[in-house]
């Protein structure tokens, strides 16, 4: 595949010529949620989606659960009105509908919905470094009422998405998408359990 | 008209001939330096040298269209196992290329999402990938419209690129994710990473602004990789790109400039020296050599525009050729006593001689392979300029009679050597033939065992190290094949479309795990695939019971399908969009159209030729073996021109020698089939055959000097030095690393060191040396 091709069709990709973190005073906080989520060993907890499609006059509710485990795994598992669980691994994406059948998706599509999933677990697990590849992040608040504004950082990835942004206190309680179509999602968390790391763990 | 007005008359003559030839040598010196430093007229392209492909010029045209897609830019991956550790790695080589203004940052297309989008937009009900043109067949509209629910809440779906209203299903999100390869590749930090084989390796790439055969161009790219590897010694690189093979080439050519010019330059002063001992022979050779080379640069831009650099580093052994003429010159000025006395003794044999030399190498030049044509106008050029510098130079080259012995002296001590090393040969002329025909018996064998050889590599001038280099790149970022891809042909483009989705369909049925193409048709369906998918989406989707109507059930509200383009995208408004200079062209040609599609990944020809059988219009180009068979052909045809040459040549020197041409023939044809058996060992190739040619005519000279003169202390010396420089710039030649000059110069040092050393053998002097000619029966050495 010519170069050029594949580095548009990997329509995640920017041409940031060197990261350019943020330079402003957010900064400091950023850094403060980016290691208060490093010290969590694992977290699990409820969700409520909402989902407006531009057409529809009814927006589509769901539910469930989600889990995540520092460096291994995020669970994210839909029960209400269908049930699926898709279960991300630094390794790759895994899905299975009701009936338990695990679904491979077109290898074509995989490579797609990686780049998805590698935003999306960048969001829950609040892997903040992955997320600057993608998007320019800016905080505001303080460490116990914070928000997060991501703003993709290229013309390709705007052409999905438009805005996310994510709100909390101790954890990440609200996440919401906007898409270039139109199309918004409200994502409501509520964190069960917290597990932090040990010390041990904490420092490798 | 009297004795003194004719001798007046001659010298004004000679003083306007010498005052034009200098002016043309400044106008020759001012022309290249002007070349030179504007027009930077050399080159290191190695497609130029390369025959075109005489059977389908559009089949040429497009492939080199596909080559200059990998010329003008560069990709070098630095392995980051650990990829925040590479990325500091991957950060500095950009930087260190980009600071080259020759070199510009690949734009991923910043905003060519958004144009794919537009492009495709306004079709989106009637473009289905593979994938999901099987999902709606296969389904019912009830499954489809429970797949469409389900994925409505997964969290990771396909990107939604059109929205509901003009695309419930997200036939477009499927369609655009189908083009993503099935590489694992993502950002980071702005690079790609790449995992392949369980390493994984940042993509650093940079777009050439020039040529990648611009010298500039290359010391800038390889200033910037060395600067880097000397900063970063622990970083592991692989290289792609044309520059890279550029740069190399260029850099293994001076080297071979250098050795060759250099040491056969530095040979032939020691010779000149040990033998005249004095300056004033060594300044006309000099000047002779200098003005050889300037014209024949000249003449060869004149001609060509552009020089590669192999022709310049063939060019170097021209000094030593060039030197004859001017070797055989003083010589005879010795003898003479006078330039001028000298010019008019030998001005046949020079003219003879220097005639047939450029014949000799103007007999490539009807060869169909550009870079063998340039060598040989160089060459003849240079020649041409040698002889004519001789002319000019002949009166003014004054020979006192305090210096006419001298080289005398030197050529009697040489001779007594000579003779030493001769005498028991030819005392024993049984055996002398009986090893002869041993030694031609030798080199048959080898000839016969040795084969040939037709493999491309044989026009190669990059180390391997780079070639491995570039197979990895091209394998691990899955580039497409330059040497192998299909060629499709038809007569209107519905059809080429047709005929590559057709192939398409064969190469998805191989089923070949690593095998990935690239066509057109995946992009642009033919108008007939669009009416047909767009007729299966208004049944499957869009009907009374169709899966729109049970998925807004599901989803309690009341919907309604988008409406359905009447139109198709066609070639032309696909050819307009920024996306088609990225894919594989699609050209009218006459009545006909063509395209091509790429392949890359694990290449098994036998299968891929099987598919291109099964679809009309197809055909598996693999260059490497037409290239191959190409080499294979002109072989043939050089060993047929060889041999007719070396028939004529027979005939023409029994009709002057009579029964005394064997003499003369048989050491050349011994000496030649020596060569050519030495050669063989790495198996007989296409250049090899043609030294043979440069052979005849330098060996011939040899075999000359001996019928015409018997075997005396001038024709001993004279040829002694005469092949002496040639075999020394030849010798140097066959050290070559560029596989071209090695068996040139193997060819040719070897058939040279044997015309040297054998043609004596059959040349016994009669009882008083040195008097006049001697034609003594000799062991008739091949028919005995």
């Amino acid at each position: 595949m010519n170069v050029r091709l594949l580095l548009i069709l990997l329509f995640g990709l920017s041409t940031l010529a060197g990261g350019a973190m943020g330079e402003t005073q957010n900064d400091a906080l950023l850094a403060q949620l980016s290691a208060r989520s490093q010290a969590i060993q694992s977290l699990e907890g409820k969700f409520q989606q909402q989902k407006t499609i531009a057409v529809l006059p009814v927006p589509l509710n769901s539910n469930g659960r989600f889990s995540f485990e520092q460096g291994k795994e995020v669970v994210w598992e839909t029960l209400v009105p269908v049930q699926s669980r898709l279960t991300l691994t630094p390794g790759g994406i895994s899905f299975a509908d009701a009936k338990g059948e695990q679904k491979t998706p077109a290898q074509a599509q995989q490579a797609g919905a990686e780049i998805v999933a590698k935003i999306f677990m960048g969001v829950i697990a609040g892997e903040l470094d992955s997320l600057q590849d993608y998007f320019t992040l800016s905080a505001t608040g303080t460490a116990s009422d914070w928000q997060i504004q991501l703003v993709p950082r290229s013309a390709n990835l705007s052409a999905y998405i438009t805005r996310i942004e994510l709100r909390g206190g101790q954890y990440t309680e609200h996440l919401d998408i906007a898409e270039a179509n139109g199309d918004k999602t409200y994502i409501v968390f509520t964190t069960d359990k917290v597990v932090p790391k040990t010390a041990a763990q904490a420092q490798p | 008209m009297t004795q003194g007005t004719v001798v007046q008359e001659r010298k004004k003559l000679n003083r306007i001939y010498a005052l034009v030839w200098l002016l043309v040598l400044c106008a020759c010196a001012i022309f290249c330096a002007r070349e030179v430093t504007t027009a930077k007229p050399f080159h290191s392209n190695l497609l130029e040298l390369l025959p075109r492909d005489e059977r389908n010029p559009v089949l040429h045209e497009l492939s080199v269209l596909l080559a200059s897609r990998f010329q003008d830019k560069l990709l070098v991956l630095v392995r980051s196992d650990d990829p925040a550790q590479g990325i500091e790695q991957a950060r500095d080589l950009q930087a260190r290329l980009l600071a080259s203004s020759r070199l510009a940052a690949v734009q991923p297309g910043e905003g060519l999402q958004q144009e794919l989008l537009d492009l495709y937009r306004p079709f989106s009900q009637q473009l289905l990938s593979a994938h999901s043109r099987a999902q709606l067949q296969s389904h019912s509209p009830a499954e489809l419209a429970d797949g469409a629910y389900r994925e409505l809440f997964n969290p990771v779906a396909a990107p939604r690129p059109f929205g509901f209203a003009e695309d419930p299903f997200n036939l477009g999100g499927q369609w655009l994710t189908s083009f993503v390869p099935q590489l694992k590749m993502q950002e980071y930090q702005g690079f790609p990473l790449v995992e392949a084989d369980s390493q994984r390796w940042l993509l650093v790439t940079a777009r050439l602004n020039d040529s990648p055969f611009d010298v500039a161009v290359q010391q800038d790219v390889t200033g910037a990789v060395q600067a880097f590897r000397a900063h970063w010694p622990q970083a592991q690189l692989l290289t792609s790109g044309m520059i890279f093979h550029a740069a190399a080439g260029t850099e293994q050519a001076t080297n071979e400039i250098n050795t060759v010019g250099l040491g056969s330059t530095i040979g032939i002063i020691a010779l000149v020296l040990l033998v005249f001992r004095r300056i004033t022979p060594l300044v006309a050779v000099m000047l002779t050599m200098t003005s050889a080379y300037m014209l024949a640069l000249t003449v060869s831009l004149l001609v060509f525009g552009r020089i590669h650099i192999i022709t310049l580093a063939f060019g170097s052994t021209l000094l030593g050729v060039a030197g004859d003429y001017v070797l055989h010159f003083l010589v005879g000025s010795q003898r003479e006593g006078s330039g001028l006395a000298a010019r008019h003794h030998l001005r046949y044999a020079m003219a003879i001689g220097a005639l047939t030399g450029m014949g000799a190498y103007l007999l490539q030049f009807a060869t169909p392979f550009p870079g063998l044509q340039q060598m040989a106008v160089f060459c003849s050029a240079g020649i041409f300029g040698a002889w004519m510098t001789v002319l000019a130079l002949a009166p003014y080259y004054k020979v006192t009679p305090a210096t006419q012995h001298m080289p005398l002296i030197a050529a009697g001590w040489f001779f007594r050597i000579g003779q030493g090393f001769y005498r028991p040969f030819w005392a024993h002329r049984r055996w002398v033939g009986a090893a002869l025909v041993v030694l031609l018996a030798v080199a048959l064998l080898a000839i016969v065992r040795g084969g040939v050889n037709d493999a491309v590599i044989n026009l190669n001038t990059s180390p391997k190290a780079l070639l491995s280099s570039e197979q990895q790149v091209q394998q691990i970022l899955q580039q497409p094949s330059v040497s192998q891809f299909f060629y499709i042909e038809a007569d209107s483009p519905e059809q080429l479309l047709v005929r590559a989705q057709q192939l398409n369909e064969r190469l998805a049925g191989l089923n070949q795990d690593g095998l990935r193409w690239q066509s057109l048709a995946q992009y642009l369906p033919s108008a007939a695939q669009q009416t047909a998918d767009r007729q299966l989406v208004a049944d499957k989707l869009y009907g009374e019971q169709g899966a729109l109507a049970l998925l807004c059930q599901k989803l309690g509200t009341q919907c309604q399908p988008p409406t359905l383009n009447q139109q198709i995208l066609t070639p032309a408004a696909f050819d307009a969009s920024a996306l088609a200079e990225l894919l594989p062209p699609m050209q009218e040609q006459g009545s006909g159209w063509r395209t091509l599609v790429t392949v890359s990944g694990h290449i098994q020809s036998g299968s891929l030729g099987a598919v291109a059988n099964q679809v009309e219009g197809v055909t598996l180009v693999n260059q490497t073996d037409d290239l191959s068979q190409l080499l294979g052909r002109y072989r043939t045809s050089v060993s047929e021109l060889l041999a007719v040459t070396l028939l004529l040549l027979a005939i023409g020197l029994t009709l002057r020698y009579r029964h005394h041409s064997w003499r003369m023939l048989v050491p050349l044809m011994l000496a030649m089939t020596v060569a050519l058996g030495v050669a063989a060992v790495e198996g007989i190739t296409l250049f090899h055959v043609m030294a043979l040619l440069l052979v005849i005519g330098i060996g011939l000279d040899t075999a000359v000097f001996y019928t015409e003169g018997g075997f005396t202390p001038e024709s001993w010396l004279a040829s002694s030095l005469a092949c002496g420089t040639s075999i020394l710039a030849f010798g140097l030649l066959s050290l070559s690393a560029v596989p071209v000059l090695h068996q040139f110069g193997l060819i040719i040092l070897v058939g040279i060191l044997g015309c040297w050393l054998l043609t004596p053998l059959f040349f016994r002097p009669a009882a008083q040396p040195g008097s006049a000619p001697v034609f003594q029966p000799a062991p008739p050495a091949a028919e005995s």
